[in-house]
């Protein structure tokens, strides 16, 4: 270690504030440096004059001026009448602040956990619920309502249906659209006039109907459907539906 | 009251030392825990309004903070006028101070501060160099028994405080109370509001620089 290293250690040193890392590194060095042992020599002598300054007596008459002007000045800040300080308004401005400021924080950190509680999922065996007790006789028996007979239902074939005034699948809407057939020649030409019509006793289920040729572009035969009536025993009401036939006889 | 003395505040300031410091009776050995309840007993005492209390205080405090502040600001017109700040700093904010802790870390910290905004607020008094003749004239007489030693020694303590104003303000107040007042280092950092090792840093060069301007005088020429 350098001397001109050194004096950085020993300003320290000299007042007992080096760290003890560097205490045996520095105590080496000054064991064979006469300089250095001087240099820490005249630290120690400026400490020591340093200390001696602390001992320094002080003035009197500025002591007595002080402690007069003091006393002047604190006197002021005195009520005559109550012998309490004056509070000065900035002070009692920032201890009301203050005061707001603990008032709120209080009340957040109660409102905190009061909503987490209030909105917390009912969970445990905490709330009572209702109590399941066990029965040693048999519960009384509950007469069995009787069932009202369905009303007795007699479907019917009407009569073919038209393919253009069927309601086609949403699968395939381009379909109806385009083919509208005329493959049933003797059959009635719309739906409403085929409800109103009179039940016919056989239903016409000719061959099955091929599937349209996209490819080809001509007016392809869809499936032959036949309307069917369902008769209730209320007048009024009376339901229909249309059967699709897929090349097997529904007869 | 009688006119205030010189009193030297090494440990605290207690009722027992004030009264001592009149005279009226000698400073007896107390456990710390005792004189730090009669100092906190006192400032209770003064915070409520007691005048009799308020005067013990300031009595007791006036010595340290003037001392301190003398060291800091070098002119004694200075010192007084930041000393009497401070002092009014510490009644006035008394109700902030926990009367179950030491005083004097809490005296040195607004003393220090205060000395560090009037030297920001006021323009810095010219500095007397240390070759000025009568730099020895301000100082107050010496109690040692030899004339001599007593011009010789007025004579250092004037060329001290005149290097001392040749440093920096943090590096002055740091070598102030390490090295005059004799505070640990940790309780001058926490009165400084620095860390350990900023404040080696400030009493490292000070001391350098002390030893720079009065070495040759007090020990030997050596020089590195």
């Amino acid at each position: 270690m350098t001397c001109k290293r050194m004096q950085r250690h020993l300003a320290l040193l000299a007042g007992d504030d080096l760290p003890r890392r560097h205490i045996r590194a520095v105590e080496r060095h000054l064991a064979a440096c006469a300089g250095c042992r001087q240099f820490l020599a005249q630290l120690r002598a400026t400490r020591q004059q340093m200390a001696d300054l602390g001992n320094t007596p002080l003035p009197q008459e500025t002591l007595a001026h002080l402690y007069r002007a003091l006393l002047e000045e604190l006197a002021r800040d005195v009520d005559p009448a109550t012998g309490r300080r004056f509070q000065s308004p900035l002070g009692e401005w920032r201890s009301g602040w203050r005061l707001a400021g603990v008032v709120t924080a209080a009340l957040l950190l109660a409102a905190v956990p009061g909503v987490w509680w209030l909105n917390r999922a009912p969970e445990g065996p905490a709330a009572p619920g209702p109590v399941m007790v066990q029965r040693a006789e048999p519960l009384p028996a509950v007469p069995a309502r009787p069932v009202p007979d369905l009303p007795a239902l007699r479907p019917e074939v009407v009569a073919p249906v038209e393919t253009a005034q069927v309601i086609q699948p949403p699968e395939r809407p381009a379909q109806a659209a385009v083919t509208p057939s005329t493959e049933e020649p003797g059959a009635p030409p719309s739906a409403g006039r085929l409800a109103r019509s009179a039940p016919s006793p056989a239903v016409d289920t000719g061959p099955p109907a091929p599937r349209p040729d996209k490819s080809s572009g001509d007016a392809a035969v869809p499936p032959r459907q036949t309307l069917v009536r369902l008769a209730t025993e209320d007048p009024n009401v009376v339901i229909f539906w249309i059967l699709e036939k897929k090349g097997e006889d529904i007869s | 009251m009688s006119a205030p003395q010189d009193t030297r505040m090494t440990h605290s300031v207690t009722a027992t030392e004030l009264a001592g410091s009149d005279g009226a009776e000698a400073v007896t050995r107390e456990s710390s825990a005792q004189r730090l309840a009669d100092t906190g007993r006192l400032v209770t005492r003064a915070r409520n309004g007691n005048r009799q209390a308020v005067e013990e205080l300031l009595e007791g405090c006036q010595g340290l903070v003037l001392r301190v502040a003398r060291h800091i600001m070098g002119h004694p017109a200075d010192a007084r006028d930041a000393a009497q700040e401070a002092l009014l700093r510490v009644f006035r904010h008394l109700d902030r101070f926990d009367p179950r802790r030491p005083l004097e870390p809490w005296l040195y910290r607004l003393t220090v501060n205060t000395c560090r905004d009037h030297l920001r607020r006021h323009r810095r008094r010219p500095t007397r160099s240390l070759d000025d003749p009568d730099i020895s004239a301000a100082e107050p007489a010496t109690r040692e028994p030899s004339a001599e030693a007593g011009l010789v020694l007025t004579e250092r303590r004037a060329r001290l405080r005149a290097a001392l104003q040749q440093l920096s303000p943090r590096q002055r107040a740091a070598i102030v109370l390490r090295d005059v007042e004799g505070l640990p280092a940790r309780d001058v950092a926490r009165a400084m509001g620095i860390s350990m090792i900023t404040l080696r840093v400030h009493i490292r060069a000070a001391r350098l620089k002390l030893r720079q301007l009065c070495g040759p005088h007090f020990g030997g020429d050596h020089d590195l």
